[in-house]
């Protein structure tokens, strides 16, 4: 999608872009300002007066932000180990822990990457016609380049690209973009051939020498009101320097930084790339090594699993085993309680004296382990007729039966009584008896033993009987 | 800018990527754990069943001894009194015949008291299980002394193959 605006609407449009983008530089950092501001146009009237009329927030934004980050207030000194001063006709270097500066032909001499990337290389690019400042590639290359760019040298990518491989690595501070002094302060910098000044106006950029840039810097203040106070940064000596009270002499590695001279200040990803690789280095490593410390761990739990599987049995063959295993169990805790069951039955027939056919005990179905035990008593024929009879045979059979739990008479043409026996419970007390003694069936004094428990479960079952006979009444 | 660039995304490709697979893993190992601890638990289990192999090796007949006459002299039977059958096929369980049951029928004409040895022997050898005693529930056959009852007594018989459950 795209929109036609008019000439004159798309660059008012830019230049207000291009001003909010300069108001956040302090704020952001200069992500957002541009890296080289090489052939910007002109501004337009509309374009000027926003920048303006922005101008104030700009500043107070950048103090707001050098309050809250104070590292923001870096001198040069702290900022660059070394120095250089790009005169008009002259260079001047100050090299780390030298407090006297050294000439040099020009800057290109310095070839070490090392000093290329702790130096901060001081110019003056002067501004064009139009008011803004020239490019500062194409002006500190300006000798090696006139022979490519003689005539539009913004416009050839050539000489652009020269210009920018011979200053890689430079750190580009154009003092001519240096924001406005404060009112009544007029600040100097006095270094290489050149005396330069800037008051709340405007900057300026005046030759001078080593022997008389003392009765220069005088003459510059002389150019101002009387009250006005003048800071000068220099490196020369100041001794011939008369004392004055409106002269303040600060030492050039104490000059704040002013972010606006920074021309190519590295950007976040620029300054901040190392320790972000580093960074992702480190969580890529720790993630490597998080990962193989749980393969490792999981390939000790899955080894511990496979030598376990090992020695056991498989798992169909153990399901098998388990089942038939724990039938026979089962079964077998059974068989005892079964013997006693026919032994306490035939007792309890023959000492209530029940005339009877036939007897049967047997499990409620063959193919399942039993809970209970069925008991089948069919009388003899034409024994007890009608219910006055047969009632106290059943209440018989119930009080000379110690394991019966219940008994009833189902439907039929002969008189039979079906009694229930409970094994499990049978089965603990027996458990319980029978471990006291250590006996078995066949065993001597087991009969006897059995004897005892059919005794005590008999007598239970007649207190039980008392009681349901007493609360009856 | 090429390092600020590939340490970005190596540290995102890391959070992402090596979060996902950490996590993946972490389940990874939740889930071998549960498996060690249900291994474990079978293990003992098998443990357990070693234990109930011997018990049940004590309990349970030797394969070979389930033969009708050597059981009738065992149990001290045969005709004209009670008399030992077995009842279809023995049942085993899978496809092995580590351990197996016989169902067998003792019928005859005999006693309360010669029934009552009987089980008692029923209930003291290894293997027997009754689960039906049936006493006078069928006619005698002729020419049978009047003292004597038919008596029919159902159980199962479990044998194990010393070679196999072991």
């Amino acid at each position: 999608m795209s929109f036609n605006l008019p000439p004159e609407l798309k660059s008012r449009v830019a230049h207000v872009l291009a001003d909010v983008r300069e108001l956040f530089v302090p704020v952001l950092g200069p992500v957002a300002a541009p890296r080289a501001p090489a052939g910007e146009g002109s501004p337009s009237q509309n374009g000027d007066a926003a920048k303006k009329a922005l101008a104030g927030l700009q500043d107070a934004l950048r103090k707001f932000w050098e309050t809250l980050n104070p590292t923001s207030a870096r001198t040069l000194g702290g900022t660059f180990k070394h120095l250089a001063i790009v005169g008009l006709n002259k260079t001047e270097m100050l090299l780390a822990g030298e407090q006297t500066p050294i000439s040099a032909a020009n800057w290109q001499e310095i070839t070490d990457d090392t000093m290329r990337k702790h130096l901060g290389m001081i110019f003056f690019a002067p501004r064009g016609l139009d008011g803004e400042p020239v490019n500062p590639y194409l002006f500190l290359t300006e000798n090696t380049l006139q022979d490519h760019t003689a005539l539009a040298p913004e416009d050839d990518e050539t000489g652009m690209s020269i210009a920018e491989a011979q200053l890689d690595g430079f750190a580009l501070l154009d003092f001519c973009r240096m924001s406005p002094a404060m009112p009544n302060t007029v600040n100097m910098l006095v270094g290489a051939d050149v005396l330069f000044h800037w008051d709340v106006k405007d900057s300026y950029v005046l030759p001078t020498t080593p022997t008389t840039w003392v009765r220069d810097v005088e003459q510059v203040l002389k150019t101002y009101p009387r009250t006005t106070r003048a800071h000068i940064y220099t490196q020369w000596d100041t001794d011939l320097m008369p004392p004055n009270d409106r002269m303040t002499l600060v030492n050039l590695r104490d000059m704040p930084l002013d972010a606006m001279t920074w021309v190519n200040q590295p950007t976040v990803q620029e300054a901040y790339g190392g320790q972000a690789l580093l960074i992702g280095l480190l969580a890529a490593g720790l993630a490597i090594g998080a990962l193989w410390w749980q393969a490792g761990v999981l390939g000790n739990v899955e080894e511990d699993v496979r030598t376990l599987e090992q020695s056991i049995p498989k798992e169909g063959r153990f399901a098998e085993m388990n089942r038939s295993i724990g039938e026979l169990e089962k079964m077998l805790a059974m068989r005892e309680i079964f013997f006693l069951t026919v032994k306490d039955t035939a007792r309890a027939i023959d000492q209530s004296d029940t005339q009877i056919a036939n007897f049967e005990v047997k499990t409620p179905d063959a193919n399942e382990v039993p809970t209970h035990l069925v008991v089948t008593v069919e009388t003899a024929k034409n024994a007890y007729n009608g219910w006055i009879e047969e009632e106290p045979v059943a209440k018989n059979l119930m009080l000379h039966s110690a394991l019966l739990a219940g008994i009833r008479k189902p439907p039929s043409t002969v008189f039979r009584l079906e009694g229930l026996v409970e094994i499990r419970p049978n089965v603990r007390e027996y458990k319980r008896l029978m471990e006291g003694k250590s006996l078995k069936p066949g065993q001597a004094g087991y009969v006897t033993a059995a004897k005892a428990f059919a005794a005590k479960q008999l007598d239970d079952a007649r207190v039980q009987d008392a009681k349901t006979e007493e609360s009856s009444e | 800018m090429i390092r600020f660039a590939i340490g970005l995304t190596l540290l995102v490709c890391s959070i992402l990527i090596g979060g996902y697979m950490f996590w993946d893993n972490t389940g990874k190992i939740e889930r071998a754990r549960y498996e060690l601890e249900d291994t474990y638990s079978r293990q003992d289990d098998a443990g357990k069943l070693q234990q109930r192999i011997r018990t049940a090796r004590r309990t349970a007949m030797v394969a070979g001894d389930d033969q009708k006459f050597t059981i009738e002299r065992l149990l001290d039977i045969g005709a004209p009194g009670l008399e030992w059958r077995f009842v279809g096929t023995p049942r085993q369980y899978g496809s092995t015949r580590a351990l197996y049951r016989h169902t067998f029928r003792i019928v005859g004409p005999t006693t309360y008291a010669e029934s009552q040895e009987v089980m008692r022997k029923l209930v003291t050898l290894p293997g027997f299980v009754p689960y039906k005693y049936c006493f006078a529930c069928t006619v005698a056959p002729k020419d049978t002394p009047p003292e004597l009852q038919m008596v029919q007594i159902e159980g199962y018989l479990y044998v194990y193959d010393p070679n196999t459950l072991y």
